[in-house]
Parts: structure tokens; sequence; C-alpha cells
């Protein structure tokens, strides 16, 4: 509500659109209950984020930016007890739409970025080694994941905030580097049993990217 | 301030209050307790109640079985079971009085959807205090026509093995090539009571003659005495773990009496017994019929350690004649291979109830190159959810490491409808082996593995529960086994190549066996 109060307040005062580009990396983790699973170890794991922006000043310090992204969500789980471990690599593609503060002086100037993001899982991909216990041998992998559309959740949203620097190098031209967290409220893992089990991603980018203003 | 500056810091306190508010939009997923153990916390609600058996069989199979995509295929709704028995057994928990068979009842139409091949499950009735024990596989197979015939009819070589029938080759001497031993503990009875002049007839003969002594000494009268007190006791003795435990007491009492053939049993026996036929069929076609998977105990010295701890003299006698047996049929494949006069091989995994992957190196395994045998992929579950699993990662069974022939004359598998676990992957073997062909009926349908030892739930399979301990038990698969082709035969079993029906009556009454008839003849003519 003061967001949208704000908004209101000022938007006559200036208006103004650029667009960028933005790459960088990020540290994924994965939050699920183990359950009584106590060897099982979870571990985020670092990835990479690509995307456009595009942001229409309000005013000289708010703006709405919407991102769209290709981020991976990575992490890796493995046994403590048994030689298994999975590294699982996960491709979205991202849609954050996010209201961004930003305060400062003409050529440097720190900003906030808050909002939500939708997104869709676009594919999967797991690697490490398994143990065949029967016969005792440990087995390299590498392989896509093929979603089951009764257990995976490819739908993706949640909440996105973002702090960052911007230097206006140029009159049209500015660099940013941000970092960005991701806080998802879909469960990755559809309900489709009647034991509810729920997983979420956990996304810090770190990241990089030009933008002109027209 | 500036009213601008307000509105900043407004928005960014706002927004901040907003983002503490997220945790609050994710849900928590329900707690799920281990069932790998004797626990007060998961297996507490079912020593006394029906419905907490019912749950602790639900949720311990939901969390460990290894087929749930594959029951999902077959059309099987889970949480549908549960919400349609959960009442009827929480129904039971208000009655005063439970019978076994009510509970069988529900309890079998719980599980036999369900297509695993070894699943066994143990509920006990707190009212009965006696367990229910279901095997589902053994109500689908027991629903197929010729099975219980089947069942209790194994495979004999007494036609086969009269040289007067000309089925057999025959040695030097003119005597027919021929082989068997047994360790089973029947059949180690039966040697105690069918031995001419030893064991029961031996204690008979005693005491008939002692009997008709007329003027007996005090030692003669105190023998006859003991002999039919010994006597009396021995009818008592069944085959059962139970039995031969009470006969070796009897043997070790009555010791002194130095009675020929009444040894004690090596008790076990009872779990790592053996049956084991050997003939060379006319046309140097080397039969092998074993009647469990326990060749290992007998050919491998760790094995040996293993399954025959501390062996006596006598036990070591019986393996010593279990490895000649196997020795001849391999000895003679590789003989008869290297001089080209091997007609064909018949491995006879008929009513064979499957055992270690060991032996396969012993029987297939020893007749195909080595460094394993690919037999498919195996699959393990990988966590708590139902469709979380391993990679499907390629399975070997072992096979032979010692320098052998590899054998390129015709192999038949004869297999049943009791052909259980490793005598189906025995099965499906010959679908990939160019001169293997599988004859006789389609198999149990039970080619996952699994594991004897209950406390290793490393893989969230294995076990629910501990045996004779837990009010629920169940012994349920390790691992999904693939063919090749990705299939799994759960519940299907393995197609014979040619299917043959084993004439049941005419085996009994004149021993033709018409599934080895048709394996020769295939052996014999090329088709």
């Amino acid at each position: 509500m003061i967001l949208v109060c704000a908004l209101m307040l000022s938007m006559a005062v200036h208006a103004q659109w650029r667009v960028g580009v933005t790459a960088g990396a990020d540290y994924n983790t994965y939050t699920m209950d183990k359950q009584y699973e106590s060897d099982w170890q979870m571990q985020g794991r670092w990835g990479a984020t690509v995307g456009i922006t595009g942001q229409y000043d309000v005013t000289n310090w708010l703006g709405v930016r919407a991102d769209l992204n290709w981020t991976q969500k990575n992490y890796r789980h493995y046994r403590d007890r048994l030689p298994i471990e999975h590294k699982y690599f996960n491709d979205y593609l991202q849609l954050p739409v996010m209201a961004s503060l930003s305060m400062g002086g003409e050529k440097l100037r720190g900003f906030v970025n808050l909002g939500v993001y939708g997104g869709y899982w676009l594919s999967s991909h797991r690697e490490g080694y398994d143990m065949n216990i029967f016969t005792g041998k440990i087995y390299s992998f590498s392989e896509k994941v093929e979603f089951d559309s009764d257990r995976d959740q490819r739908w993706d949203c949640g909440f996105v905030g973002g702090v960052g620097l911007e230097y206006r190098f140029a009159k049209h031209w500015a660099a940013q580097v941000e970092a960005r967290y991701y806080y998802s409220t879909t469960s990755v893992q559809k309900q489709y049993t009647r034991v509810k089990d729920y997983r979420y991603n956990n996304t810090i980018a770190i990241q990089a990217g030009v933008n002109y203003q027209f | 301030m500036t009213s601008i500056m307000k509105h900043k810091i407004l928005s960014i306190i706002g927004v901040g209050l907003l983002l503490l508010t997220l945790g609050a939009c994710r849900e928590q997923s329900d707690t799920l307790v281990s069932y790998g153990h004797q626990d007060q916390l998961a297996f507490g609600e079912a020593e006394t109640s029906f419905a907490g058996k019912f749950k602790v069989l639900w949720n311990g199979l939901n969390q460990n079985y290894a087929l749930w995509d594959y029951e999902r295929e077959l059309g099987l709704d889970w949480d549908a079971i549960y919400d349609q028995y959960l009442p009827q057994f929480e129904a039971l928990d208000k009655l005063e009085e439970v019978t076994d068979a009510q509970l069988s009842k529900l309890l079998k139409e719980v599980v036999s959807p369900l297509h695993d091949g070894h699943m066994v499950v143990k509920v006990k009735n707190h009212k009965t205090g006696e367990y229910i024990s279901i095997v589902p596989a053994a109500l689908r197979n027991s629903e197929r026509p010729e099975f219980s015939a089947v069942r209790s009819t194994p495979p004999t070589l007494k036609y086969y093995a009269k040289k007067a029938n000309g089925e057999i080759e025959l040695d030097e001497d003119g005597t027919p090539i021929y082989l068997e031993y047994s360790t089973a503990s029947d059949d180690l009875l039966e040697k105690f009571t069918d031995t001419e002049k030893s064991g029961q007839e031996w204690i008979n003969d005693s005491i008939t003659a002692l009997q008709k002594l007329t003027t007996p000494t005090v030692e003669q009268v105190d023998m006859l005495k003991l002999l039919t007190d010994l006597n009396k006791e021995l009818e008592k003795v069944q085959d059962t773990k139970e039995g031969i435990a009470l006969y070796n007491e009897l043997a070790n009492r009555y010791a002194y009496l130095e009675i020929p053939g009444f040894d004690p049993i090596d008790e076990n026996f009872n779990d790592n017994g053996l049956k084991i036929k050997y003939a060379l069929l006319k046309g140097n076609i080397a039969y092998l019929y074993f009647s469990d998977f326990a060749l290992s105990y007998y050919l491998n010295e760790e094995f040996t350690k293993q399954g025959f701890p501390n062996a006596s003299e006598a036990t070591l006698a019986h393996i010593k004649k279990m490895e000649e047996v196997w020795n001849s049929w391999f000895n003679t494949i590789q003989e008869l291979h290297k001089t080209g006069k091997l007609g064909g091989v018949i491995i006879d995994v008929r009513n064979n109830g499957g055992g270690s992957m060991n032996d396969y190196r012993y029987v297939l395994g020893s007749l195909i190159p080595s460094g394993g045998f690919e037999i498919g992929q195996a699959r393990y579950r990988r966590g708590t959810g139902r469709l979380e699993y391993s990679p499907l990662m390629p399975s070997y069974s072992p096979t032979m490491d010692e320098e052998h022939a590899i054998i390129t004359e015709p192999i038949v598998v004869l297999a049943n409808s009791n052909s259980v676990s490793m005598a189906e992957i025995t099965s499906l073997s010959t679908k990939y082996i160019d001169n293997a062909t599988l004859i006789g009926k389609r198999t149990w349908g039970g080619l996952c593995g699994l594991i004897g030892n209950e406390f290793f739930s490393y893989n969230y399979t294995g076990h629910i529960g501990e045996e004779g301990k837990t009010p629920v038990y169940v012994y349920l698969p390790l691992v999904a086994q693939f063919t090749r082709e990705g299939q799994l035969l759960e519940g299907v079993g393995v197609t014979p190549d040619i299917e043959v029906d084993l004439d049941v009556k005419q085996l009994r009454s004149t021993g033709k066996d018409t599934q080895l008839d048709r394996a020769l003849q295939f052996i014999r003519n090329g088709n």
C-alpha cells in the first residue's frame, strides 16, 4: 500500500524508459524436510544467470523494473554413509517484476529492488555417482531428468529483492551490480500423495549489467 | 527531511515488513518417522490398534517400496487404498474380538494389488497373538491354472536316468551318467529313516530282536527300554526347523548308544540345504537341476564359512559330495565342448525358489565369458517421496572368473510359474544370449532383489520393522530390476521362447516330463 501511494504521488513528475542486459552467478539452496534421513546432506551449488531488463522510471528515485532471465537453480545432495552424490542442474526462465527504489548522486546511485517473480522450470539434468548395492559397484552418471507431471511443479513464483549500485558512465549508459534474492513460495514438488512434502528453491544472484536510458 | 525522502523511507520499511511475512508463504511438510527398526514412536500405536497397524503398513510401504511408478502405470492408487481401508481397520478396533481370518482378509485386499514378487507382509493380531502372513505374489500366482499342481511336482529324472529308457548316456562301464545329492533337511532326515540297516531301521530291528529274547540280560532290558523311548520321541520329529532341532537333541542324548546313521544334522542345512541333479542325457546333453540358488555355499570357500560356520566333518563331507555333482556337470560340458561332442546344456530352474546372486557364476555364468553379464538395469529408492529414485544403473550378474571355454552349443533354461527371483534372472538372461532358449511356462514374477539384513536400511527399502518383534513387518525389494529394454517384469515374469505345459499326471505316473522332452527335442533337432 505504501508503495502504491508513493507511486501515485510522484508519477507525474518523472517518466523514463531504460533497457539493459545482465549476467552473473547465482547460488541456489534447496529447502526440504529431510525427515529421518540423517545421512542425507543437502548443499547449495553455483549456477549462472543472464537476462534482459526493462525499467520504467516513474520518478528519479522510483521505477518499475521487469527482467526476463534464464537462471540456474542448482543444488547437490549426498550421503554420509554411502558413496552417493547427485548434483542437480535446473534451468528456469523467470520474470521478476519489481519496484526499484534508488538514492544517491547523479553518477553513482544505490538502489533496492523489491517485487515478485514468476518462472518456469525449463529443464533438469543431474550428474554424480551412485552405488549399486547388489554389485557393490559405484556408477557415475550424467543424465537428463525427465519431468514427471504428477511430481514436478514446473511453474514457480515467489518474492524477489535486491540491492545494488549503479554508475552512470555516459549520458545514456549506466552499469549496475546487484545482489538479488529469489525466495520461492511454490513447492518444486507437487503434493502428489496424501503425505505433504514441500520443497523450495532459494537463490542468491550476484549480477552485473548495463542499461541504456532513452 | 523532505517529503520525498519520507516516502522513500516508508516504502523501504513497508517492503521490509512485507519480506518478514514471507516465511508464512511456505508450507510445512508432514512429519515422517522411520519404520526401519523396532521403535516405539513408529510402532507404538500398532501394538494395540488395527488402524495403527494399517497406518504403519501404508506409510512404511509409501516411504520404502521401490516400484510406485510401476504401480501407477498399472493403475494402482495407493492414496485411494488409504481412504478405503483405514475406516475398515478403525472398525476392527471397535470389535471385542477380531479373528485372524478377518484380519487376513483385509490385509490381503490391501497388499494384493502390489506387484512385487518377493514381498512378505506379517502383521500381528494383538487380539489373538498370532502373526498373519501375506505374500501378494503367491496370491497372484495361485490363480494361475497350473500353479498348485506344478508347485507340488518338482522335476524328477527317474524315467530319464533309467538305462532301459534309452534317454541317458552311459559311462565306460555301461552305467547311466547320473548323479544326485541332497542336503535338504527333509532328505537328510529321510537318510536316517530310509537307509537300510542304519538309523531308524537299525533301531526298529534292534527292538524286534530284543523283544524276541526269552531271557534277556539286565543290559538288554535297559537297551530295549531306551530304544523304545527313543522311538516314541522320534515320532515327534518332523521336517521343520524345530523338528531338526529335536532330532539333533535326540542324536546327542543317545549318542552313547552308537546307533549307526544316527548323526546330528547341521542345522544350517535348514536354510542352506540344496538338491542337485546332474545327468548326461542322450546326445551328450548336460542337464543340471538344483532346487535353490545356494550353490555358492558348497562351491565357494568364503560362502561355505558363512553358510556353515564351524562345520563338522560330516557337514564338510556333504559339501564335498555336492561339489562333486556340480563339478561333474561343469567338467563334462567343458570336456565335451573341447572335443566337439557337446550336444547342448539344459539348466532346469523349475520350482527353484532363487537365492544368492553369486550362484550365477556357477550356472549360466560358467558357460559365458568372464567379466559379468549385463542383465538389465537396477534402480534404487533415494528418498521418502514415492517417486524419488536413483539413476538406472547397469546391473551385472557375476560370471565365472576362472578360465573356461565359452559354450556355443544350444543352452536351454527350463522354467515354470514356480521359478522365482534368481531363477528368473537366469531365465531373463537367455533373452540376451544368442545360443540360449527359454522353455516352459512364464515365471513367477519377482526379479527385484532383496537383502536379508534387517538393519541395512540406508536405501529406504529392504525391511519395515523387525520380524517377530514389531507388530508389522514387511520384507520388500531393495531394488527395481529392469530388463535391458527398460521393462519391469514384476508381477508378470519372464515369458518363455517356447511355451510348453507340464503334463503333471504323466510326470507322476510315468516320469515322462513334457517340458524336458521339448527341451531335448529343441536341442536335438534345432527347433
